[in-house]
């Protein structure tokens, strides 16, 4: 079986007999999208909303952000034979891991998740499992086969 | 991998992080009773997504201290310790100081507030510079999640972060630490300003 990594700021799509994995989500979401009848899924693993973003970065990193991250994934899936309307999504991560000093209100983590299922709302996507918030890391495997996902936090 | 540092920037950058981890190590050297060495720095300027794999090891579990630096640059420090090095560490100095006993986390983050405070003390008399130093945090969890915690922070202002590397080894109790300086870039400027100015003025 093949095994994919997704890296932070990164999407990845594939068939059945695949996993897909990624490892280190802190405040970082990752999202999950399946289709269970052609068992077509994919993940990304996001880092921020675009809300202190720059037009510049937006168009330089645009996997790094959710607002452009989740649409590029539904794409993905569907490029593969996913369809829209039976796709089920996961949802893991937007941990708390520290406060920031320079600026406690900013918490990464929690708009991370807020904006994540907001986005998959208004895109129709029905949120099958969420693993989310609190201050642990969160490593995620997803068996594209079953349509398993497992979270592991070893702390 | 990005690799668009010049190499006489890298060399200026290399000397201040060997500054720094000078009196970072000889901090610990001190407080452990233990002899440290400390390896070659490596200084790279690196997209925010490249950094976890040029750390490695993002899904293991490691105990990470981390003080957030403002003032004239904005920069993180980071230790990081397998967790059973970190139990053997913090232990030793408990010990050779007949401290009560104590969790691992709150000796992590006491050993990371003398030695933030050396290597930026150090980086920041040598610079002219004027830093400020958070509470320290410490935490044992997935390496990986810390880092992109961090990275996240700093990818909200920028698209590339300046890294710099130090390997230390108490050599006795076998025990192997890593310490990260993680820039904004614009600090790298601010940081090359003014070694440049220590450098005509000396």
């Amino acid at each position: 079986m093949q095994t994919l990594v997704v890296k932070m700021g990164e999407v990845q799509a594939s068939r059945e007999d695949a996993t897909l994995e990624t490892f280190g989500v802190g405040s970082c979401v990752a999202i999950v999208l399946y289709d269970p009848q052609t068992k077509i899924g994919g993940m990304a693993h996001v880092m921020l909303t675009q809300e202190r973003a720059s037009d510049m970065q937006k168009t330089a990193h645009p996997l790094r952000f959710v607002e452009q991250a989740i649409p590029f994934l539904i794409k993905a899936v569907e490029r593969l034979g996913a369809e829209r309307s039976r796709l089920v999504a996961h949802v893991v991560g937007g941990a708390q891991m520290f406060q920031s000093y320079r600026d406690p209100s900013n918490a990464i983590g929690p708009k991370n998740t807020e904006t994540t299922l907001q986005i998959l709302r208004e895109a129709g996507i029905p949120v099958r499992t969420k693993e989310t918030g609190g201050t642990k890391g969160r490593n995620v495997h997803f068996d594209l086969a079953t349509g398993t996902v497992n979270v592991n936090s070893k702390a | 991998m990005s690799q668009r540092l010049p190499p006489f920037t890298a060399d200026i950058l290399r000397e201040v992080m060997n500054i720094g981890g000078a009196h970072a190590t000889t901090a610990l050297a001190k407080l452990s009773h233990q002899r440290i060495d400390i390896g070659v720095p490596s200084v790279e300027l690196l997209k925010i997504e490249e950094v976890p794999d040029y750390v490695g090891g993002t899904g293991d579990l490691r105990s990470m201290i981390l003080h957030e630096v403002s003032g004239d640059v904005l920069g993180v420090i980071l230790l990081s310790f397998s967790e059973e090095d970190a139990h053997l560490f913090t232990e030793n100095i408990r010990m050779e100081h007949h401290l009560a006993q104590d969790g691992v986390l709150p000796m992590l983050q006491e050993l990371g507030n003398i030695v933030s405070g050396s290597c930026f003390g150090a980086i920041a008399k040598f610079l002219d510079l004027h830093f400020n130093h958070s509470l320290p945090s410490a935490a044992t969890d997935i390496s990986g999640a810390i880092l992109g915690s961090l990275l996240a922070e700093i990818g909200q202002r920028a698209d590339d972060a300046l890294i710099t590397e130090l390997s230390f080894r108490a050599d006795t109790l076998k025990i192997d630490g890593r310490m990260f300086l993680l820039f904004d870039p614009d600090s790298t400027q601010s940081i090359l300003s003014a070694a440049q100015k220590k450098i005509h003025t000396s």
